[in-house]
């Protein structure tokens, strides 16, 4: 056994043993019961692992299918993280979340129309052409529902608590990484396949790492403002903000045109 | 690799966005969302606000038109590299202001579950194309120089008054209330409920 095969295999093994520490030191704070969608994300996660060790020392041929058969399951487990994220980001925000909400239904009716122009062939089909394009895709559309969420948190200055910002920053992480990786992989092929492995392992043990240290222990979140706006004031205030800010552009723009 | 560009896109914005939340989570918590945040505002714009013979007096061709007859091109370089850092930091600080200001409104609007989606949208993309107009206008005034900036600086003098006038009015016609925690009351706001 060479050492890259022994470095891959110790990072899988202290990859396990972490989170099965953030596993059981979350279940003795609390943590797993608040966050109960991205602790069953990473529940899956660790057995899969487990299993894909017994799997891989059993029959390395069957590995392979193995492989590509739970990473879609998996995939699919990680979109608890993201409900997670909204749901933690928002609860106490009804007006950013009304907003969110709307434009993913739209998102959401735009994929479901484009998924509709090109049908799967089925389910079981698709789980078994799972590869690294199709990954790459599901990650994609991930990848772009949090690039929505940061800035929607970016946009109404929304405060994030320690252990929801470290679920966000990890997971954000890995898939960023992920789709580079897995675009790189598809598009070069089988020559990028070593590396491939080795960047998809080392993004996952990094974010980890941060879930670890975040969610060592719990942290209270922070609350909205105390002082808030009555509804009709609301209105007031953003029937007039949005016409100033059309007069200020009208005001600079108007120089430029003469 | 055109089929390959998307994906990295996707990929590199989503790593500069997570950095840029962590940065900002960074820093300490400021509660815009607090009434005296807005009334500090409007107060800072103001005190932006330069009287018009002075925006004249800086942005005069009058005055370069006077050192450069007497000095040489040195000195005419320095005149108007100083005019510009002076327009510039006036700029930035004006638009400073305008962002906290739109950023009392967003603090507002993210916990009223009575948010109009039309009103918001469309408050955003006005926000945003002000925005892009700020950094046009600060191009034009690197670009070009500050003293072909001089018809374009007084309508920023007018609609920052006009900020002014209708923030101040507005600051008398709200009123607050007050969900749970006790907290002293804003100066001048008039908390209900």
């Amino acid at each position: 056994m060479g050492p890259t095969k022994l470095l891959e295999i110790a990072l899988w093994w202290t990859g396990i043993l972490v989170a099965a520490v953030l596993f059981v030191r979350a279940v003795h704070t609390g943590l797993c019961r608040k966050y109960w969608l991205f602790f069953s994300y990473l529940g899956w996660v660790l057995a899969v692992e487990v299993v894909r060790f017994y799997v891989i020392s059993s029959d390395a041929h069957v590995y392979r299918q193995f492989y590509w058969h739970t990473q879609a399951l998996s995939v699919i487990a990680g979109y608890c993280v993201i409900l997670e994220a909204y749901r933690g980001v928002l609860r106490n925000y009804p007006g950013a979340q009304k907003i969110a909400t709307t434009i993913l239904l739209a998102l959401l009716a735009i994929v479901v129309g484009k998924a509709y122009s090109h049908p799967f062939e089925g389910p079981t089909d698709w789980l078994l052409s799972f590869t690294a394009e199709v990954e790459r895709d599901m990650r994609t559309v991930q990848g772009l529902l949090i690039a929505f969420l940061i800035a929607v948190i970016l946009y109404y200055s929304i405060p994030v608590g320690r252990n929801l910002l470290g679920i966000i920053f990890g997971y954000t992480l890995f898939i960023g990484t992920n789709i580079i990786n897995l675009a790189l992989q598809s598009s070069l092929g089988p020559s990028y396949w070593t590396p491939w492995r080795y960047l998809q392992s080392a993004s996952y043990f990094v974010a980890l790492l941060i879930w670890c240290i975040t969610l060592w222990s719990p942290q209270a979140d922070p609350k909205p403002e105390a002082v808030v706006l009555r509804e009709r004031d609301y209105g007031l205030l953003a029937s007039r903000t949005s016409n100033l800010l059309s007069r200020v552009r009208n005001h600079i723009v108007r120089p430029f045109g003469r | 690799m055109s089929a390959l560009l998307p994906y990295l896109v996707v990929g590199v914005v989503l790593l500069a966005l997570i950095a840029f939340l962590v940065r900002r989570s960074m820093q300490p918590v400021l509660h815009t969302a607090e009434f005296s945040g807005m009334q500090e505002a409007v107060a800072a714009l103001r005190a932006n606000l330069l009287p018009p013979e002075l925006v004249d007096r800086i942005f005069s061709r009058e005055d370069l038109e006077f050192v450069g007859s007497h000095c040489g091109r040195g000195v005419v370089e320095m005149l108007e590299q100083e005019r510009m850092a002076i327009a510039i930091s006036w700029l930035l600080a004006t638009r400073r202001q305008v962002t906290k200001l739109m950023t009392f409104h967003l603090t507002q609007a993210r916990l009223h579950s009575k948010i109009r989606f039309r009103m918001e949208m469309g408050l955003a993309v006005e926000y945003l194309s002000l925005y892009a107009a700020f950094e046009l206008f600060m191009f034009l005034v690197w670009l070009r120089g500050p003293f072909h900036a001089r018809k374009m600086v007084g309508p920023i003098v007018g609609m920052a008054a006009q900020i002014c006038t209708v923030y101040g009015e507005l600051i008398g016609d709200l009123e607050f209330k007050r969900p749970s925690r006790t907290q002293a009351p804003p100066s001048s706001a008039r908390i209900v409920g």
